[in-house]
């Protein structure tokens, strides 16, 4: 019984714990205080676990699990490493926040189904810990499945015709990308028979087999696979799932899904093809190329949107091809940037989402322009969407700055000026986007006749002369929102001053020192 | 007991078939005890199946001379690895169905049960037999045991029923005589109708255009009885209109033996070099596969009667595993192989919620499907499973299988057949998610009407145990055989696949 | 070439009957008749079989008295054909059984055994 709280099978615990808490929480359907307690537990609990590893990673290096033999040299492994460690890190420390905010938002709005969006919820998560967690590609495409699939019920949780259709696009988009990338596997573990994790590269025997071409185009089919991720062209899936209820959508854009495409895209970029081969073949400048062109086009539809969640959805889909350009400049600091912007993204992108999702349960309202002066009656939700929005453009002191720093000193290191060029451009563009909202909710007058919702709103600050008094009837309810916020929103801020909270930066370092080696 | 597991190969048939007569005896009697009977027989027969594969693991290849005749003047059984695996599941799969068969048959054809049971041994019997025999006019007789036992299984189903088992009757015995006429053939020019003798005697003859003939008889015959496109045209209409319980017997096994089949006429009997090399007959059904899989999606795409539906996916799958065969390479026959068994898992899986929702509903439609993840929560998820496997989500079973036939596919270089492997896994996607949608989104309906009173239709009435456990162990069994296929291919696969490819 | 005719009488006959076979069972419209079809396709097989057997100036195969010598095997007729053939007619029967007693059911549920007519009733 001690071997199993030993180090070597913590991964397999930190598995475990998801799937354990799923069930329990199937069965505690009749009884929600029970139910949602198992997800606060069960979170808890897994963050605990992934931190409880990361002192050992640090000194000793990779935890090696594996569990039994799926192919002939390839096993159902988990391989600990420091780059899956600061995944894990996020998305389990981030499950805790919102699964808080989705009690609040849920029972706010009286939404049906909830065992099953816990359900999915916890599966979700198994699915997140398990790609970050995994030793090899097969792996990493079985947790792959496990989260489309499961994340399909949440996207369609309305089950309003669009929120189906929504639903299906989805479904489309994503399994569609599981075949690419399962045809991807399949190729590799042709040329060289493994399809384990290496820092540099396992592809580089199978240079002599088979012609560039052949290993330029699998590249291109694994960034098919990849359609998590988002990139333009095959992004559009994205922005329809914002259909989905904001804790989803905040989970969607923040933690797991596009995490884990982008997740997938650096480990095949450094741990599958390394970063010698990506030299040679001459594919980090397509890589960058067309993140690029994602980042400009994101950020251009994106000032011509409405809907305040559309709008962080193409602002989503820029910072994510910005982790994409990080890791297409193939330098340290670059990659660098890009493995410490998915952590940092995170905790920005979800405080901008579940703001949205406050100010839709307090208000109602979607649109950017019914949104005047919503910042005297939210105060502290609009604060919290300002540092944020701050960040988004990588201005100091909120954590984008570190990461956005670490784009451009990598992309002058590798003497990248265009791909610098792009980052600034696209910082620019997020400011033009994101300001207007924070003026809107700001500087502009509370118009006189409008509907609010009775029961939950805030205490109103009198700031000019309109004064609505207001009742606060479920203020505990209001707190499960509001604390999940504040606290994402303070540790955006407190990562920028210390980054190496959670030994965040520690890992990124050691992840390079790994991958860069050699050279 | 050791002259009993001495004897298992011949008790593996001899037990259901005898146990056909009695259960018609003792119907008449009692009509209560058949099902008993029926389950004790079918437990035999699945004990006499494992201690042969057990015994065929430890000592190689078993031969069993019927009545103590010598081969080739007397009928031989010969298990090796292949047969043993194919024999242990098959008697699995007709165990579980026949545990599962009670409720369904009482409920669509409760005047006949003792009938309906004694031809459900004659068809256990039959594919047993086929599975077994080292013989091959043997196996045509065991061959129309099952297939007449099919006709008539088939056609006291529901309305539309026996004008479809006709149809199979004559489909099934131009099939059958078929491969007569390839036995006549083989006979005229070897003299022998053992299929180990004919292993010996026939590489001289491989230049023969009688040879050509009859191998051209056997392989049409063949597909005919394992529905390979073109020759499926009896299959959705058969299945789709039989009772339940024989759908979930039929559909997994009669076309999956009819797979086993063409790999024992095209690898054992005439060595793989023939099939291969000399006739290129591999590429050729490498082709008709793919068709099949590209087909078998497309219509299946097209049905709103679930039942039907999950017929076209049936000829879809033996499209993988013709194909599988027709990639002529170790690999894609391991996966073929290891296919054959992972499909009729799956496909007993779906047929035997399709007969429970039946039994709910009294419905096969698609539509009947409304609210299931609410009325009847463990049956969803079993279903949810068998889809899972289908579309070849890992952990399940089907990736595996998938798994070696895309890369026995990439191996061989017929993109052809990877790209309508991959493509019919979306298909299958769409398929599955359709009828999930149906059974999953009914809480926003039911919430409108404010739990003022649930509606009829969405109130929690689960199907009976006896047609559940079966369900649940299949499912299981999807998933341990998915996890530890490893040990199922090292141990008997690898022995399974036939030498010198 | 006409040696080829006459000296293979017998394949040609069995082929003929099963092609007439075969004709019936896809291109007649009542089902009776596909049966019968069915039965002459199989005779014919059956015939086939049979015709193998044959041996020039040969007897049937039993021996009369046991002398617990070897049987020229040349002065009698293959005796195995003929019990497979055996084996075959009762396959035969029985499966014409089958069929007749599943027209009966489509008898008595559509009133008539013509192909087409059904279709048309399942058709509405």
């Amino acid at each position: 019984m001690t071997e199993l709280l030993s180090i070597n099978y913590r991964p397999l615990l930190a598995i475990l714990c998801p799937t354990i808490v799923s069930f329990l929480i199937l069965l505690s359907g009749r009884r929600p205080n029970l139910r949602e307690s198992w997800t606060i537990i069960g979170s808890i609990l897994l963050f605990l676990i992934v931190l409880s590893m990361t002192p050992f990673v640090l000194r000793e290096g990779p935890i090696k699990c594996s569990l039994f033999k799926l192919f002939p040299g390839i096993d159902f492994a988990f391989n600990v490493d420091a780059f899956g460690l600061i995944f894990a890190t996020t998305s389990s420390c981030l499950w805790i926040l919102v699964s808080l905010y989705s009690i609040g938002y849920m029972r706010g709005l009286e939404e049906h189904a909830q065992t099953r969006y816990y359900f999915c919820f916890a599966l979700a998560i198994l699915g997140a810990t398990g790609i970050a967690l995994s030793a090899n590609l097969v792996t990493m495409f079985i947790f792959y499945e496990i989260l489309t699939i499961s994340t399909y019920p949440l996207v369609a949780h309305d089950e309003t015709p669009e929120a189906i259709y929504g639903g299906h696009k989805y479904l489309a988009y994503l399994l569609t990308a599981g075949v690419f990338f399962l045809l991807g596997i399949l190729v590799i573990y042709f040329l060289v028979g493994t399809t384990d994790f290496n820092p540099h590269g396992i592809l580089k025997p199978a240079l002599g087999s088979t012609s560039r071409l052949v290993l330029q185009a699998l590249f291109f089919v694994f960034m098919l696979g990849f359609m998590k991720a988002a990139w333009m062209p095959v992004h559009s899936w994205l922005p329809t799932a914002m259909v989905a209820p904001t804790p989803v959508s905040a989970l969607l854009h923040a933690v797991a899904v596009v995490k884990a495409g982008v997740f997938g895209i650096i480990r095949t970029v450094c741990y599958v093809y390394g970063i010698d081969l990506m030299h040679e073949l001459g594919l980090g400048l397509a890589l960058g190329f067309l993140a690029s062109f994602t980042i400009i086009v994101a950020n251009l539809y994106a000032i011509g949107q409405t809907n305040l969640k559309r709008l962080l959805a193409y602002s989503t889909i820029n910072q994510l091809s910005l982790i994409i350009l990080g890791a297409a400049i193939l330098s340290p600091m670059a990659v660098t940037g890009a493995m410490i912007h998915i952590p940092f993204h995170g905790f920005m992108k979800i405080t901008l989402f579940l703001c949205a999702g406050a100010i839709i349960v307090a208000t109602g309202k979607t649109e950017i322009y019914q949104m005047a002066g919503i910042g005297r009656q939210m105060p502290k939700t609009m604060l919290a969407f300002t540092i944020a929005a701050f960040g988004m453009c990588g201005a100091p002191p909120v954590a984008g700055f570190i990461s956005k720093w670490h784009f451009c000193l990598g992309a002058i290191q590798s003497g990248q000026i265009f791909f610098l060029l792009i980052i600034l451009v696209g910082s620019l563009l997020d400011v033009i986007y994101l300001f207007p909202v924070i003026r809107k909710a700001f500087f502009e007058k509370i118009p006189k006749i409008e509907l609010y919702k009775e029961d939950i709103e805030e205490k109103v600050e009198v700031f000019g002369s309109e004064k609505l008094e207001v009742v606060e009837t479920k203020r505990p309810l209001y707190l499960f929102m509001i604390v999940p916020l504040s606290v994402t929103a303070i540790f955006s801020l407190i990562l920028c001053l210390f980054p190496n909270t959670f030994h965040i930066y520690d890992l990124a370092q050691m992840a390079i020192k790994d991958i860069f080696g050699g050279m | 007991m050791e002259r009993i597991i001495s004897h298992s190969p011949v008790l593996i048939v001899v037990i259901p078939l005898i146990s056909a007569f009695l259960t018609l005896v003792i119907g008449l009697w009692k009509k209560r005890l058949c099902y008993p009977f029926v389950i004790i027989a079918l437990s035999l027969s699945l004990f006499s199946c494992i201690v042969t594969l057990n015994t065929v693991m430890k000592s190689g290849t078993i031969h069993y001379y019927l009545g103590n005749w010598d081969p080739p003047w007397g009928i031989e059984y010969v298990v090796d690895h292949l047969n043993a695996l194919v024999l242990v599941f098959v008697s699995f799969i007709s165990l579980m169905v026949a545990i599962y068969s009670k409720e369904s048959i009482e409920q669509e054809i409760p005047e006949k049960v003792t009938f309906f049971y004694t031809v459900f041994l004659l068809q256990v019997t039959g594919l047993l037999g086929i599975v077994i025999t080292g013989d091959m006019f043997n196996l045509y007789v065991f061959l129309e045991i099952a297939s007449l036992a099919g006709y008539a299984l088939i056609a006291i189903g529901e309305d539309g029923a026996p004008f479809a088992s006709f149809r199979y009757v004559v489909m099934g015995t131009i099939g059958a005589c078929f491969y007569l006429l390839g036995v006549g053939y083989l006979y005229i020019m070897t003299g022998s109708l053992n299929m180990a003798d004919l292993t010996h005697l026939l590489p001289n003859l491989y230049h023969s255009k009688v040879i050509m003939v009859a191998f051209v008889f056997f392989i049409v015959g063949v597909a005919i009885k394992m529905a390979l496109f073109p020759l499926h045209a009896w299959l959705p209409d058969a299945y789709t209109h039989a009772p339940s319980a024989v759908s979930a017997l039929l559909a997994p096994l009669m076309t999956k033996v009819g797979v086993y089949v063409l790999i024992r006429i095209l690898f054992t009997v005439f060595r793989p070099e023939f099939p291969i090399k000399i006739l290129h007959a591999t590429d050729i059904m490498a082709w008709f596969g793919t068709f099949a899989i590209l087909f078998g999606g497309i219509m299946a795409l097209s049905q709103t009667d679930f039942k039907r539906m999950l017929c076209y996916i049936i000829v879809a799958e033996i499209g993988y595993m013709v194909g599988g065969i027709g990639m002529a390479n170790a690999t894609a026959i391991k996966g073929a192989i290891f296919h054959i068994i992972n499909d009729m898992f799956m496909a007993a899986c779906l047929f035997l919620i399709a007969g429970i929702v039946m039994h709910e509903t009294g419905g096969h439609d698609i539509s009947d499907f409304t609210g299931m993840f609410r009325r009847m929560p463990f049956t969803a998820a079993i279903f949810t499973i068998g889809a899972l496997a289908v579309i070849g989500v890992p952990p399940t079973c089907g990736f595996f299988s998938k798994w070696y036939l895309l890369l026995g596919g990439i191996q061989a270089r017929h993109w052809g057949f990877v790209m309508a492997l991959l493509l019919c896994t979306l298909i299958n996607v769409a398929l599955f998610f359709r009828v999930i949608d149906k059974g999953l989104y009914v809480h926003a309906l039911e919430h409108k009407l404010e739990h003022a009173s649930e509606p009829k239709e969405l109130q929690f009435h689960e199907a009976p145990l006896s047609m559940l456990i079966p369900g649940f162990i299949i499912a299981i069994a999807i998933f341990l055989i998915g996890i530890f296929n490893q040990a199922i291919l090292k141990n008997i696969i690898e022995f399974a696949v036939p030498s010198g490819l | 070439m006409l040696d080829f005719i006459i000296s293979k009488y017998n394949y040609w006959i069995y082929i003929i009957l099963m092609m007439m076979g075969f004709y019936g069972m896809i291109a007649k419209k009542n089902l009776i008749k596909k049966v019968i079809g069915m039965n002459i396709f199989q005779t014919a097989i059956i015939l086939y079989f049979i015709s193998t057997a044959a041996k020039k100036g040969a007897t049937i195969p039993i021996v009369e008295h046991g002398h617990g010598e070897a049987v020229h095997a040349i002065e009698y007729v293959n005796p195995l054909p003929h019990v497979l053939m055996l084996t075959a007619i009762v396959v035969m029967v029985s499966t014409l059984g089958v069929a007749l007693a599943i027209l009966i059911m489509i008898y008595r549920r559509y009133n008539t055994l013509e192909e087409d007519e059904i279709l048309q009733v399942k058709g509405k």
